[in-house]
């Protein structure tokens, strides 16, 4: 089993790695030594569970598991969760209850504000229906900080898309003025591991994470997939998987605030431009962009 | 007389489920209503864009299952253009596909099934848990727990081989009408066969064991659960030569065979189905229509042969209860999935059970593994996976059915002037989530939970078992039909 002195062994390793300071890993060493585990709660939207998937491939800086095991304690995530029925929203009322003021709150996908959140209903209090939309504007005010999971939690997504019926807003906009911080966005689709985890070992080290007038942690999202991409000075491809640059194919790697050509995808395995297909932007507030490559549309 | 219990929310599925469960005074459920609970107002979206972008936009209905979408939306693009992708890519897609359904079995299995009647480790979100009927030793439950943590190790793998060639997972980047972009290389290939070879152990060794002991331990679970007789399976994973790993199917009131009872070898008839298989034909596939008398839609959708046909949204309807509506293939209710395709492809000869479908998923898993190894050494090297597809067809319709770790999924596409005028989709959750229809027959589940005896009612651990058998994926059985 991995226990908390491995995991500290294996942050003093990882302290570059997490962008943590002396001071921060000692914050972090103490908040290990003396705290329970941080309680986190998980809440899907409007969403195709693909972050929560993506979080299971994460590897670096931590896996799931090792996070579970030593940091975080998962008090509600309908996916993984034993609990079922009344007794997972016990549960989660319990933890609430329990840990004011200093939960995390996740939302994974957008949040259905149309009749009155109707759209979504995430279970049943004594046989009444919990939409989503209730329970971020309860939840919210009382984590200690939120975290809009995905480009659909953080600026609607594809969830909002079209004709965007159901009225899906982006998390921050629901819980404007509700909030002592501002929420987190952690945008992608799905929004990569190794960033979230990155965050959230950051804020239970005591970080501050500062984000950016898309309300991105300024430090992870701090240049355009162009600017990073191997590719970039490469002659223009002529057609999808030759070895050039994608731009004239459409890619919108260079409007495409992430950071996707440095962490890559999938324990570093591939990623988009290097399998042979543009980025189509899936960081950005305008995902899903219609025409998603813009010159392949064209032809 | 009986009572309605409310199990809202049923965790441990892919998005919004809850259900009503009547329950009779002996604690047998009597009536089951099953509920979809969120609708993404998806209609819309594909209307006018380049039919090219179903490819990404379908498989953000579901990041648990999305290479079957792609693979679905791509290949009506492709008919509809008559394009004809090179073999590579035909094998590269498998490939794929292939890694992403041992992934989604292990998830489905070790991390939202087992957890019905083992405790996993002792913290949260594990605890807490169901009390009910836990049968195996605590030396037993605690190795059950270190395969649970084996096993997310294990289908992360998974997910990277499928991101070799995919570009990222979830949702594929690289299927593009006219092929794969991601060229196979002597080193991406070495990469897939050392990670498969990884799998196949796990696969073989531990996850099968592990179903085969639960079925043992459970066994009363090899009789509960069944659903209705009839089962449908598309045809998928093309061989490049004609052929497919599972054959397209129905069967329609089947029997499991008498005598040599627990046996898994099925009889095949020559065409390669089974015994009591029948083939699926085109008027089959034009049959199946989708009603929406309990589901939270006013207009009638259109048939399942055609793209066209918007439903509606209609949050007050009368009588309406879920935003799943309920396909039907010549007015009949179909199970789909994994033991479906097993009992069509001739290998599956026991019943319909809750044990039977966790079973055959892993026996599928060790099938699919198998198969990736033959799919690899079919890939060449010099050739090309992608041709560029010069001069796109600017109107046209088409349809592709594939198989869905979960079961059947078509998509039916039609545009004009380049851009979408109609997209259909019926996933697999449809058909076995599938609310009452228009004659009043409940969907698969709801009918499989019928009879189950629950013994408290705040927890209901054997309705979950049941539930969990079909390993529901709600984002894809909702606001997909059209969009």
């Amino acid at each position: 089993m991995f226990t908390r002195r491995d995991f500290l062994r294996w942050s003093g390793r990882s302290a570059a790695a997490l962008g943590l300071s002396q001071l921060g890993l000692f914050r972090l060493e103490q908040a290990l030594a003396g705290e329970p585990s941080a309680p986190l709660i998980w809440l899907h939207g409007a969403s195709c569970s693909g972050c929560s998937v993506a979080a299971l491939n994460a590897v670096a800086p931590t896996t799931f598991a090792e996070l579970l095991r030593d940091r975080v304690s998962v008090e509600y995530d309908g996916l993984l969760m034993a609990a079922g029925a009344d007794l997972a929203i016990r549960t989660m009322d319990g933890a609430v209850r329990a840990n004011d003021g200093r939960f995390l709150l996740v939302v994974e996908g957008g949040v259905p504000t149309a009749a009155g959140g109707r759209y979504c209903v995430i279970g049943a209090r004594d046989g009444a229906p919990i939409t989503l939309l209730d329970a971020v504007k309860d939840l919210g005010p009382r984590a200690a900080r939120v975290l809009a999971v995905g480009t659909c939690a953080s600026y609607g997504g594809v969830a909002a898309a079209g004709s965007n019926l159901t009225g899906v807003l982006p998390l921050a906009d629901v819980l404007a003025g509700r909030t002592a911080r501002p929420v987190i966005n952690v945008p992608g689709c799905p929004a990569p591991p190794e960033q979230l985890f990155r965050i959230v070992i950051g804020l239970l080290a005591g970080g501050a994470c500062a984000l950016d007038a898309d309300g991105r942690p300024a430090t992870c999202f701090p240049h355009t997939v162009h600017f990073t991409c191997p590719r970039k000075h490469l002659p223009q491809a002529k057609a999808l998987g030759e070895a050039g640059c994608l731009l004239e194919l459409g890619c919108r790697g260079k409007t495409t605030t992430a950071m996707c050509p440095q962490h890559k995808w999938n324990n570093g395995r591939n990623w988009c431009a290097a399998a042979g297909h543009p980025c189509i932007g899936c960081a950005m507030p305008d995902f899903p962009a219609s025409p998603l490559t813009p010159a392949v549309a064209s032809t | 007389m009986s009572r309605r219990i409310v199990v809202a929310p049923v965790t441990r599925v892919e998005g919004h489920l809850s259900l009503n469960l009547d329950v009779a005074d002996s604690g047998r459920v009597v009536a089951a209503h099953a509920s979809g609970t969120m609708f993404r107002g998806f209609e819309g979206i594909m209307l006018g864009r380049d039919p090219r972008e179903a490819i990404h936009l379908t498989q953000r209905i579901c990041g648990v299952c999305p290479v079957p979408h792609a693979r679905a939306a791509v290949e009506a693009v492709e008919r509809a253009f008559g394009v004809e992708p090179p073999r590579n890519a035909v094998l590269l897609r498998n490939l794929v596909q292939g890694a992403g359904l041992v992934s989604d079995h292990l998830l489905h299995f070790y991390h939202l099934a087992l957890l019905d009647y083992v405790h996993g480790p002792s913290l949260p979100p594990f605890t807490p848990a169901p009390a009910a009927d836990q049968r195996f030793s605590d030396a037993d439950a605690a190795v059950l727990a270190e395969h649970y943590l084996k096993a997310l190790e294990m289908r992360r793998k998974a997910q990277e081989m499928a991101a070799l060639f995919a570009g990222k997972m979830p949702h594929v980047m690289t299927f593009a009408p006219g092929g794969v972009t991601q060229q196979p290389t002597a080193a991406n290939v070495a990469e897939f066969r050392a990670t498969l070879d990884d799998l196949v152990p796990f696969v073989e060794g531990t996850y099968l064991p592990d179903a085969t002991r639960l079925s043992e331990t459970y066994p009363e679970y090899q009789e509960i659960g069944a659903g209705p007789p009839n089962l449908l399976s598309f045809d998928a994973f093309p061989d490049g030569a004609g052929g497919h790993l599972f054959p397209a199917g129905k069967c329609v009131g089947y029997r499991r065979a008498r005598g040599r009872e627990g046996s898994r070898d099925g009889e095949r008839r020559p065409d390669g189905r089974g015994r009591q298989a029948l083939p699926l034909t085109d008027a089959d596939v034009a049959s199946i229509d989708e009603s929406v008398r309990h589901a939270y839609y006013g207009t009638v959708a259109g048939r399942g042969g055609s793209a066209g046909g918007v439903a509606q949204p209609d949050l007050d309807k009368r009588g309406a209860y879920s935003w799943v509506k309920a396909p039907r293939l010549g007015a009949r209710v179909f199970q789909v999935g994994a033991l479906a395709r097993r009992i069509i492809g001739g290998s599956h000869r026991g019943g319909l059970s809750v044990m039977d479908r966790l079973l055959a998923n892993a026996h599928e898993t060790v099938q699919v593994a198998a198969a990736m190894r033959t799919w690899l050494d079919g890939l060449s090297l010099d050739a090309p996976s992608y041709l560029r597809v010069a001069t796109p067809a600017s109107a046209g319709r088409a349809v592709a059915l594939t198989e869905a770790p979960r079961g059947a999924l078509g998509h039916w596409v039609e545009f004009a002037d380049g851009k979408v005028t109609g997209y259909r989709i019926i996933t697999p959750t449809s058909w076995n989530a599938s609310p009452r229809d228009d004659r009043e027959a409940p969907g698969p589940l709801e009918h499989a939970l019928v009879g189950v005896k629950v013994a408290d009612a705040r927890q209901p651990v054997e309705a979950y078992r049941v539930v969990h058998s079909f390993d529901p994926c709600m984002g894809c059985a909702v606001h997909v039909t059209v969009i």
